[in-house]
């Protein structure tokens, strides 16, 4: 790259990180050197007196990117920045940061555990590393790491501090560990890409959010039995017939008879053409009153996949609304009335070009303020923290406030002593510290509320983003960006943390599943599902195009930081499942029926990404489909990714091979068990 | 016609009352959020009677409350010229806006303040988009003013005469307290008869305080919440902008949409457990201009000075969000409010 263009690159970087608004702090110089790890630390026991060292902020159990701990009358914010692979800390009152440790791997999310040590997640590590302040306010110690499933994303306390939850996003797993000796005392598989965890108050159930799939798990922590919690919109049309309907079942049943088959197969009708819910990231629980788990989500409206749309979803409307789901915690059934879109926005004088707030669409981070009852959101791409009616039966209909804070926001910490919110931005890497103030409506112009201030973390020596991956995580992440999309979706919205969303669109082409992409870009080109772009660049530009975005609005430095990201995109570590010598057994058997020409996989899956890069016909065209060839898709990390084929017509990888008909490959010759085996040689792709 | 304009302080709710401009005076300040105890609330019922209507009432039989006009003269020689076949009447909320209907005298909605109407044939439209287990209740379409049409002279096929009319006045109290004066009627559009129905008060209280002097009353109804948002007394000049304000749309659940130009209106909200329902205004504040402004505006006495200062408001959209709601372990709903901005502020441009 040429030396104007990194300069050009480097000066955009710099302008894009100054967007915060309050007075901005940086960090002073701090070490770069790691604290040293005591060698061969086998005990994850405390050493230091707990009274000589900063003592957790209580009642928080539930783990963030940012966990707050106050040391003689002082606040101090720890920072998981996963661009450093570090921890910062952070005085909070005194607006500067007072220290970082390295670690080994990237932290997802951190949190203190009853005795004041610091667990945090090493999302590409599968560990949990377990630290504890050290003698000095900034330092940090590590005490010992401790393995779980891939890929860890999100920590829970049980409400009596006993058990320390973990989901894994990859791994598809809830693991719970004493939280003192931090030994494993189960693991539950779970449905694809989970992320928070919440424990009920009365400790029975463990809520979990998950990023994609429309739904939130319930997990019974006696006998780990999960319960799915289905978010999809409700129609209030629709749930009045859907009432009718089910009094009919329940007067049908209520003498022992049968429910009629056609109302049944109705309500599964009525279920499956509900809009479905994205980007669970987020988990809090209501406060005086308690009794409801609260999910910040994004509702979809991804069009009528059996026809043909203008562009990706459905063309007249919004495809994408901020939405809070409310779950009963008793019953674990959502409030309907949390799941209804929001009607179109109207009103007298209502002037629609100042009255269309931006819509969070990338919620990462929530928190309830016992206080004034308000759940807090932090939104990627508009860049605010939130605040909502916690109580409402649908909170994303009773906004209450709103907050600009630095870029990238995917951590808050509430300190309702000193009624102020501290937030931790990744892309900025800073903390802005909020005074909440007294909930009163501020008029702008009649005079400043309380300030924001902000403090950006010292650069660091061995600080890996370059200017253009800063800048294309930015443009990924933007939302209400008229170039990339008319309806302000980001790339992120479809892509949550560059994977899928595991949704099918409606598309000019037919239905089209969304693709992940990280790790699964290089060498797989052409790209979509048809097959037609022959590069990265063609792709984006066709997909900006669907989108009815003004890609071309994107000026090319820009359009080349976005390639830079998500060709940077990192795959999910591989799964370790199915490791041992039983299951090293299976894989083989199964990499033989591979590669086998009477089953015929590789015959289109080929090579080391398990794609010949060419257009097939496997007979799986629809009606709404202008072709029926579609290019082979790379399997690599193929066992994250459900549903699959290009309309999702198969939930489950073995679903795709048992599918009838030998139309792809032919396995109807394979027993029960090698399908088995050969399921678990893809699995490992 | 002089308008006398007062200015509230900045960051505050807008209101104008008869004095010159001042911008000194300070008023509460808005905030965000409330939360309501339901059990605290004043309790009442608004009934919905059973519709059994009479085929005729006698034009002698009158109501206080109830007053019904013919049409104007002008349109009665319209309906002659045209043949139309068709007789209007109109029930108005006084005498005097009845007396004056039609001519150059009549005020209109001003002078019937507080008074609002409800057709109950809205009632037997919107069943069919209800669940049968949703009890009954008066349409939340208000209005000052209502019209009945009828066949003159009438035909087999000819619409019934006789309308069930819900009447609703809502009289202020003090230390935030009000009450709602329903009265229920039979009203004869032909005959332009009135009988009684049923008679009842709802006693509110006031839990919130928005934009423009917007209040929020509740009352509880058995476990269900019936809220009354009235629009303020003293609204911003000119009156084309008053009477807009007066006007309130609200979102309601199940698709409905509550509707009233005659000062406020009244909904209900359920919350049987694990449920919830929610009403939201989406409506225009109006905002006075700075101290630095206000000072450039000259003489109060000058003739364009009140529209001069209409046209340094600012306007911002807001929204304020009333819910209702139970999950199974809240032996009561839990009541909220909410209130933030929508969107920019921007200048007047009437």
């Amino acid at each position: 790259m040429k030396i104007d263009r990194l300069v050009s690159l480097g000066a955009l970087a710099v302008i894009v990180a100054a967007t915060a608004c309050g007075a901005a702090q940086t960090g002073s110089a701090v070490p770069a050197t790691p604290i040293p790890v005591a060698k061969g630390a086998t005990s994850c026991g405390r050493l230091h007196s707990p009274t000589t060292t900063p003592t957790p902020i209580t009642g928080v159990r539930v783990g963030s990117t940012i966990a707050l701990a106050t040391l003689n009358q002082q606040t101090l914010a720890y920072t998981a920045d996963e661009d450093d692979n570090a921890v910062h800390v952070v005085d909070v009152d005194a607006h500067h940061e007072l220290g970082e440790t390295a670690l080994d791997g990237r932290p997802s999310q951190l949190m203190f555990l009853p005795d004041g040590r610091l667990a945090v997640l090493l999302r590409d590590r599968a560990q949990i590393a377990v630290l504890e302040p050290g003698a000095n306010a900034g330092d940090l110690e590590t005490r010992c790491t401790v393995d779980v499933a891939n890929e860890p994303v999100a920590l829970a306390l049980t409400p009596n501090d006993a058990t320390l939850l973990v989901t894994s996003g990859w791994g598809r797993a809830l693991s719970a560990f004493d939280a003192s000796k931090l030994t494993k005392s189960f693991e539950v598989p779970l449905a694809r890409e989970p992320r928070a965890v919440i424990v009920s108050d009365d400790g029975r159930f463990a809520y979990v959010s998950h990023a994609v799939g429309a739904q939130a798990s319930r997990v019974a922590l006696a006998d780990q039995a999960v319960t799915p919690i289905m978010l999809r919109e409700k129609d209030p049309g629709q749930e009045i017939m859907r009432r009718q309907l089910q009094k009919q079942i329940a007067e049908a049943t209520k003498n022992g008879g049968a429910a009629p088959p056609w109302v049944v197969s109705q309500l599964e009708a009525m279920d499956k053409r509900a809009h479905p819910s994205c980007q669970g990231y987020a988990l809090a629980k209501s406060v005086d009153p308690g009794g409801r788990i609260l999910a910040p989500q994004v509702l979809v409206d991804n069009g009528e996949i059996e026809q043909r749309a203008q562009g990706y979803g459905n063309d007249q409307t919004p495809t994408e609304e901020a939405d809070v789901a409310v779950i009963d915690a008793t019953t674990g059934v959502p409030m309907a009335s949390s799941l209804e879109r929001t009607q179109q926005r109207g009103g007298w004088g209502i002037d629609r070009r100042t009255a269309q707030m931006p819509e969070c669409i990338l919620p990462r981070a929530a928190v309830v303020d016992p206080k004034t009852k308000s759940l807090f959101v932090s939104c990627l791409g508009i860049d605010e923290v939130v605040a909502y009616d916690s109580l409402a039966a649908n909170p994303a209909r009773a906004e209450r406030r709103r907050w600009p804070v630095s870029s990238g926001p995917n951590g808050i910490a509430l300190e309702s002593a000193k009624n102020r919110a501290v937030v931790w931005s990744q892309f900025d890497r800073a903390v802005d510290v909020i005074d909440l103030g007294n909930s009163e409506l501020h008029d702008d112009k009649g005079g400043p509320g309380p300030a924001t201030v902000r403090v950006v973390m010292a650069p660091n020596a061995t600080h890996k983003l370059s200017p253009a991956l800063a800048l294309g995580r930015l443009l990924f992440h933007s939302v209400g960006d008229g170039r990339v999309a008319r309806d302000g979706r980001a790339c992120a919205s479809c892509h949550p943390d560059g994977r899928d969303d595991s949704l099918v669109w409606a598309t000019p082409e037919g239905p089209r599943r969304s693709i992940m992409l990280a790790g699964r870009l290089e060498g797989t080109a052409p790209y979509s599902w048809s097959g037609r772009e022959a590069d990265l660049r063609a792709h984006l530009t066709t997909t900006f195009d669907r989108l009815n975005g003004s890609g071309g609005g994107l000026k090319s430095l820009e359009l080349e930081a976005l390639l830079v990201y998500v060709e940077s995109l990192a795959p999910p570590s591989p799964s370790s499942r199915g490791s041992g010598n039983d299951g090293d057994v299976k894989v083989q058997q199964g990499a033989a029926f591979f590669a086998s020409p009477s089953v015929g996989c590789a015959g289109c899956h080929s090579g080391a990404l398990a794609t010949d890069n060419r257009r097939h016909d496997v007979g799986s065209k629809t009606d709404a489909d202008r072709s029926g060839e579609f290019n082979t898709p790379s399997l690599h990390l193929v066992s994250g990714a459900g549903p699959y084929f290009h309309d999702g017509r198969y939930k489950t990888l073995h679903e795709v091979l048992i599918q009838p008909g030998d139309k792809m490959g032919h396995t109807s010759q394979l027993s029960e068990r090698e399908i088995d085996a050969l399921e678990a040689y893809v699995s490992t792709l | 016609m002089r308008f006398h304009v007062h200015i509230a302080r900045l960051g505050v709710a807008c209101a104008f009352v008869a004095a010159p401009a001042s911008a000194s005076e300070t008023q509460a300040p808005l905030h965000t959020s409330a939360t309501i105890n339901f059990t605290r609330l004043p309790e009442g019922h608004v009934p919905f009677p059973e519709m059994k209507p009479p085929a005729h009432i006698p034009a002698g039989e009158q109501l206080a409350g109830f007053y019904l006009t013919g049409m104007p003269p002008d349109q009665e020689r319209m309906m002659r010229l045209t043949n139309a076949h068709m007789g209007i009447s109109y029930l108005l909320t006084t005498e005097a806006a009845a007396r004056t209907y039609g001519t150059a005298s009549f005020t209109g909605n001003e002078a019937a303040a507080d008074t609002c109407l409800a057709d109950g044939a809205e009632v037997a439209r919107r069943r069919g988009m209800t669940a049968d287990d949703t009890p009954p209740t008066w349409p939340t379409r208000n209005t000052s003013q209502l019209s009945f049409q009828f066949d003159a002279p009438p035909t087999p096929d000819s619409q019934p005469d006789v309308h069930a009319i819900h009447s609703e006045r809502f009289v202020a109290g003090v230390d935030g307290r009000a009450t709602l004066e329903l009265v229920d009627a039979w009203v004869d559009g032909r005959t332009r008869g009135v009988r009684l129905l049923n008679r009842s008060t709802l006693p509110l209280s006031r839990v919130f305080v928005g934009p423009n002097e917007l209040e929020v009353f509740a009352a509880r109804d058995g476990e269900a919440l019936q809220v009354v948002l009235h629009t303020g007394k003293t609204l911003p000049t000119p009156r084309f902008v008053r009477d807009r304000v007066r006007q309130l749309v609200v979102t309601l659940p199940e698709q409905d949409i509550g509707v009233s130009d005659c000062g406020h209106l009244r909904f209900a909200l359920r919350a049987p457990p694990g449920e919830g329902q929610m009403g939201t205004v989406q409506s225009t504040a109006f905002l006075p201009p700075s101290d630095e402004e206000l000072a450039t505006l000259g003489d109060p006495a000058a003739s364009d000075h009140d529209m001069k200062l209409f046209r340094m408001m600012r306007q911002r959209a807001f929204q304020l969000s009333i819910s209702a709601s139970s999950s199974s372990a809240d032996p009561h709903p839990i009541v909220s409010v909410s209130l933030s901005w929508l969107g920019r502020e921007r200048g007047s441009d009437f």
